[in-house]
């Protein structure tokens, strides 16, 4: 049964509160920085408005940037409509926390996904716990941004622990992310993101979410198989299922799902420390080696591998054991190869 | 100001003009006509500006590795294929008998699953990953921005080196 | 390989090397973007060598490529309408494109546009694939009517009507780019 994006939202803010509450944080900048939280979590559902978004990647010497303006209707259906840079309509992206729609107008094109799982739109309590436990929040007071008064939140991973930076400037009236800087975890690509013009609209016509006519329309349908233990998933996946065993701490299993694509079934198991994600997907693969080896000759378990690049992420495939394994995170390549080369079979408890 | 009536049987010969197909006395009519027609100038230069527009407009080149690649496709295309053929008969009808065991075996094992050969692109693996953190609070829509672009239009797993985005990755060595 | 077909072969390496930007470039303004262009060169380069004992030397090696190309393009093109996609609403050839609501009225936003290059593939993109390639083949190859005709397999009037309609599609695509729209 889906739940309602919105009521969940609330529902998991007011345990939040009530923990929060319960647990008697007595830091100041502690309190603060979960208002702030809370306020990030409740803006979506309050604030419909307008704006114009500029995000920014820079990996390396290079960078990449992309405008566009961007539409969102609260409480009911969260969307979002992304332009080109000139203003005319390159791409559309629509989510109405039911479905998600993309439209291509040179292409003349719709494509259509089913929703996200119904359990990762949830930001759980849990989620909360583990985000404190593995970065400082602090909360470094008003400032002005973009002409609009915001507070400054930093998220920091604690001493020892891998994971992204991130710097949020939220908008004291709205609750709003005005601004960003994300450092990835291996440090060496900065997403910011700034939003401009912007417009707090009372009402937006629904009208501006309509799929396009006289376009063709595809749909991809992602499975929204819900999270399994790892001890059933190995009976119910009748092949060989690897785990890694080094993953960084502070990571714990979050979800081990067997999704379909096309009656393909596929493996994808997420770590997660509370605001970062590590994922590692396993296919069943004829082939013995992948198709493009890496270039300086790293290997996982004797196996060659290959990566690709999709800022801020990057994934790491490897094929053994009839399995083609790929893992994605921010981490850097060479954590990610130790993460690799500490998959083993997974070994069913009884 | 000329009349536009009289203007229409000079448009069509307005873009031969500009691709220099006219000569003789057709050519002197349209010249002269340019000389009073302000409207016709505007036509032709908007003519010549689409046409300068497009031979302009820079295209990227092709990466190095491409034509290299191109070139052993071609050749591997040329590799004879009849004699496979005959060869295999003894052994499809083999693997045919161990596929057709095997999915009487999954079917009643309650599996049922069916393997194609295309594997999962790392475009679904990269969404999946990729609409979870767009989830999180702390999330801005850039990661689902950035990589909705790419992975919904099937990035090929022959290129792995290529940049999705444009950009190369800062840890490569 | 034997005598005749390596030779075969290093005659067609050196055609294709002298004219790879030309092939390239076509095949990129066909598709539009980098891995379909790479697809369509790959495939009509294969296609190209399997029939190269047609090719008559002394003639031109990428106009040759070119009607390959466009004829691999347009099958493809067929291929997809049939086969990935689910069409609901008729598909009009030659209509212009949809537009949604721009919000903006301030002309920085105006001035913050797409370079000049991306704004001419955004409009070589909308045009149907009858128009585009003959924009392509004779304004951006500089093929003579004639030729292009040749490679389309259609009289020069039909050629030339196409061209006038595509320039004209093409203005007022790029017109509108560069304009402030307004509802």
């Amino acid at each position: 049964m889906k739940i309602n994006r919105s009521v969940s939202c609330i529902f998991v803010a007011a345990i939040v509160s009530v923990s929060l509450g319960a647990a008697n944080c007595s830091a100041k900048t502690k309190n603060s920085a979960s208002d702030l939280l809370d306020r990030i979590i409740h803006a979506p559902t309050k604030v419909s408005y307008s704006a114009l978004e500029t995000v920014t990647v820079k990996a390396g010497r290079d960078a990449h940037q992309q405008k566009s303006r961007l539409t969102h209707k609260a409480p009911d259906c969260t969307s979002w409509k992304y332009f080109a840079p000139s203003g005319k309509v390159d791409r559309a992206v629509v989510d109405c926390g039911k479905s998600h729609w993309q439209y291509l107008p040179a292409k003349k094109e719709v494509i259509f996904s089913s929703s996200l799982p119904v359990d990762s739109v949830i930001w759980q309590e849990r989620d909360l716990v583990q985000l404190v436990k593995n970065y400082d929040v602090q909360d470094k007071g008003n400032t002005n941004v973009l002409g609009r008064g915001a507070d400054l939140l930093t998220v920091t991973p604690k001493s020892g622990h891998v994971g992204p930076s991130k710097s949020l400037w939220i908008d004291t009236s709205t609750g709003l992310i005005l601004k960003s800087v994300m450092r990835t975890s291996d440090g060496k690509t900065t997403v910011s993101s700034a939003l401009s013009d912007l417009r707090v609209a009372k009402h937006i016509p629904a009208s501006e979410f309509q799929t396009p006519k006289n376009v063709r329309k595809q749909t991809v349908v992602y499975d929204q198989s819900a999270s399994l233990p790892l001890n059933s998933m190995s009976k119910q996946w009748n092949h060989r299922l690897l785990v890694p065993t080094g993953i960084p701490n502070g990571y714990s299993l979050e979800s081990a799902r067997i999704l379909n694509k096309e009656k393909r079934a596929y493996i994808h198991l997420r770590y997660f420390d509370g605001y970062n994600a590590i994922s590692l997907f396993e296919d069943v693969s004829e082939a013995d080696s992948v198709a493009k080896p890496s270039k300086n000759g790293d290997k996982v378990h004797g196996s060659h591998i290959s990566w690709r690049f999709h800022a801020p992420f990057r994934s790491l495939t490897w094929r053994e054991r009839g399995l083609k394994l790929t893992l994605v995170s921010d981490l850097s390549r060479a954590d990610m190869i130790k993460i690799a080369n500490s998959t083993k079979p997974n070994v069913p408890h009884r | 100001m000329r009349n536009n009536c009289s203007c229409e049987k000079y448009w069509g010969l307005l873009n031969d003009y500009a691709d220099h197909r006219l000569s003789g006395r057709k050519r002197e009519k349209v010249e002269y006509h340019l000389l009073f027609c302000t409207e016709c100038k505007e036509r032709l230069a908007g003519i010549r500006e689409v046409k300068s527009a497009i031979i302009s407009s820079p295209v990227p080149g092709s990466t190095d590795d491409f034509w290299a690649n191109c070139y052993d496709k071609v050749l591997e295309s040329q590799k004879p294929k009849v004699r496979t053929r005959r060869r295999l008969w003894k052994p499809v009808v083999g693997l045919s008998l161990a596929a057709s065991c095997i999915g009487v075996v999954l079917l009643l094992t309650g599996l049922g699953r069916i393997v194609e050969n295309s594997e999962i692109p790392d475009s679904d693996y990269m969404m999946q990953h990729a609409s979870f953190a767009s989830t999180q609070p702390l999330a801005t829509r850039t990661h689902h921005v950035l990589l909705a672009e790419q992975c919904i239009e099937h990035s090929s797993e022959d290129n792995p080196s290529d940049p999705a985005n444009g950009l190369k990755d800062p840890d490569e060595n | 390989m034997d005598s005749s077909k390596l030779n075969e072969w290093k005659d067609f390496c050196a055609l294709v090397a002298d004219n790879q930007t030309a092939i390239f470039q076509f095949a990129y303004r066909m598709t539009g973007n980098r891995d379909d262009a790479e697809d369509l060169v790959q495939e009509s380069m294969i296609e190209a060598f399997r029939s190269f004992h047609a090719f008559r030397p002394g003639s031109r090696f990428n106009y040759w490529v070119y009607r390959i190309m466009t004829h691999n393009y347009i099958d493809r093109y067929r291929k997809r309408k049939r086969i990935d996609l689910v069409s609901l609403d008729e598909i009009l050839i030659g209509s212009e494109p949809m537009e949604l609501a721009d919000y903006t009225s301030d002309p920085q936003e105006v001035l913050n546009r797409n370079t000049w290059s991306e704004s001419v593939q955004n409009a070589l993109n909308c045009l149907s694939v009858e128009f585009r390639t003959v924009i392509i083949l004779c304004d951006a190859q500089g093929l003579s009517y004639e030729d292009a005709s040749k490679i389309l397999k259609c009289p020069v009037g039909t050629i030339r009507s196409r061209l006038h309609r595509a320039r004209a599609q093409m203005r007022s695509l790029l017109q509108s780019d560069t304009e402030d729209c307004r509802r």
